[in-house]
């Protein structure tokens, strides 16, 4: 009886550790996508940088004064999408992702410094609120088969961009981690400006 | 045997609990059951709507704008559920989020002309119910809890939505 008794707190540890094992961090796939796209059998993210004329048009017909059309054709508007295919949650969150061009961080124009920008120059609140909504989502659990997407916007620099989108898949024990890196992102200039090629 | 007729209870009572089945049709979102907090919101000749004077009802809580694109393809689908659940005990509240009233007009003009809108014209009410994307759509029930989420533009006329609608509107409260 004994015997049997001592067995079953060994099994009972063994079991307790390979648990603890079990629960080291989730596998984290990290690839570096070719071109502005990358789709696995989980998820689908891409992104378009948008020329200042797109921009432009875009807000334009929205209404948006002048002054505000100026502001934003001075930035650099790169629009992703991100689509969950699996049938869990997608867990999304901008302040994961890392944004870098050949200088080292680079940070891009949040809704706070919109916020600010719109009320020193006095934006009605109804075009605040558009613009807003173009925004890409600061954080967001997807449910299984939507998609979202917006704008991420950033100084224009002249120097391309990278962009590592972080993404987390799951609960529980079932989480997988993905790192997804676009490289080389330019920002879009209008067709007048770019130079002829020789 | 005890533990078989447990497990049978415990499982009809899991059927039991969860309304409509687990067969929800793609990208409609079960809710918490919170009560909506009221709001109260103009359409575009100034007459006001109230969400707490639609206790009773269900209501179909719809949240659009002009210029986004599964908005526009979705409008002649909601007409037309409009249209067919007229005598049914729903309630289309779309809600416009943050434009002017002529590009409002002009548009569900030249898509849906008998659909009616409110304005949220500052766009406050829809920080308020921060649907996920624009449109969304909230269910709430006639006890004016939030039922149901529809994410982006949905095929109402589809045979499951369809019959989520059907079942629905024949609870019994």
């Amino acid at each position: 009886m004994r015997l049997i008794q001592y067995l079953c707190y060994i099994l009972v540890l063994s079991m307790g550790l390979s648990a603890s094992v079990f629960a080291s961090d989730p596998p984290l796939e990290s690839v570096i996508a070719k071109g502005n796209r990358y789709e696995n059998k989980l998820f689908r993210i891409r992104y378009i940088a948008r020329t200042p004329n797109q921009i432009a048009a875009f807000y334009e017909a929205r209404g948006f004064p002048v002054f505000a059309i100026n502001e934003v054709r001075k930035t650099c508007f790169v629009t992703f999408g991100v689509g969950n295919k699996s049938d869990q949650k997608l867990y999304h969150d901008l302040s994961q992702w890392q944004f870098t061009n050949a200088d080292g961080p680079v940070k891009r124009l949040l809704r706070s410094d919109w916020k600010a920008r719109w009320k020193e120059l006095g934006l009605e609140k109804r075009s605040q609120s558009t613009f807003r909504w173009t925004l890409m989502p600061e954080k967001l659990d997807f449910y299984p088969q939507e998609g979202e997407g917006g704008n991420l916007i950033f100084p224009r620099t002249g120097k391309p961009l990278t962009i590592t989108a972080h993404i987390r898949i799951g609960e529980g024990d079932k989480i997988s981690l993905h790192q997804v890196t676009f490289k080389n992102i330019q920002c879009a200039i209008d067709a007048e400006q770019r130079k002829p090629s020789k | 045997m005890k533990t078989i007729y447990s497990f049978i209870i415990l499982f009809m009572f899991s059927l039991a609990n969860t309304s409509h089945g687990e067969s929800l049709p793609i990208k409609i979102i079960p809710l918490d059951k919170s009560v909506a907090a009221n709001f109260k919101i103009k359409d575009y000749d100034g007459n006001s709507y109230e969400l707490k004077s639609s206790r009773g009802k269900w209501v179909f809580l719809h949240f659009w704008a002009s210029w986004c694109g599964p908005c526009r393809r979705e409008m002649p689908l909601l007409y037309k559920l409009q249209k067919q659940l007229k005598d049914k005990n729903i309630e289309f509240v779309l809600v416009n989020t943050a434009e002017d009233e002529d590009t409002i007009f002009e548009f569900l003009g030249s898509v849906a002309p008998d659909l009616h809108s409110y304005m949220d014209i500052d766009g406050e009410l829809t920080e308020v119910w921060q649907p996920r994307g624009l449109p969304t759509t909230f269910f709430i029930d006639p006890k004016g809890r939030k039922r149901y989420l529809a994410l982006g533009g949905r095929p109402w006329d589809k045979p499951e939505y369809q019959t989520l609608l059907e079942s629905m509107l024949a609870e019994k409260f």
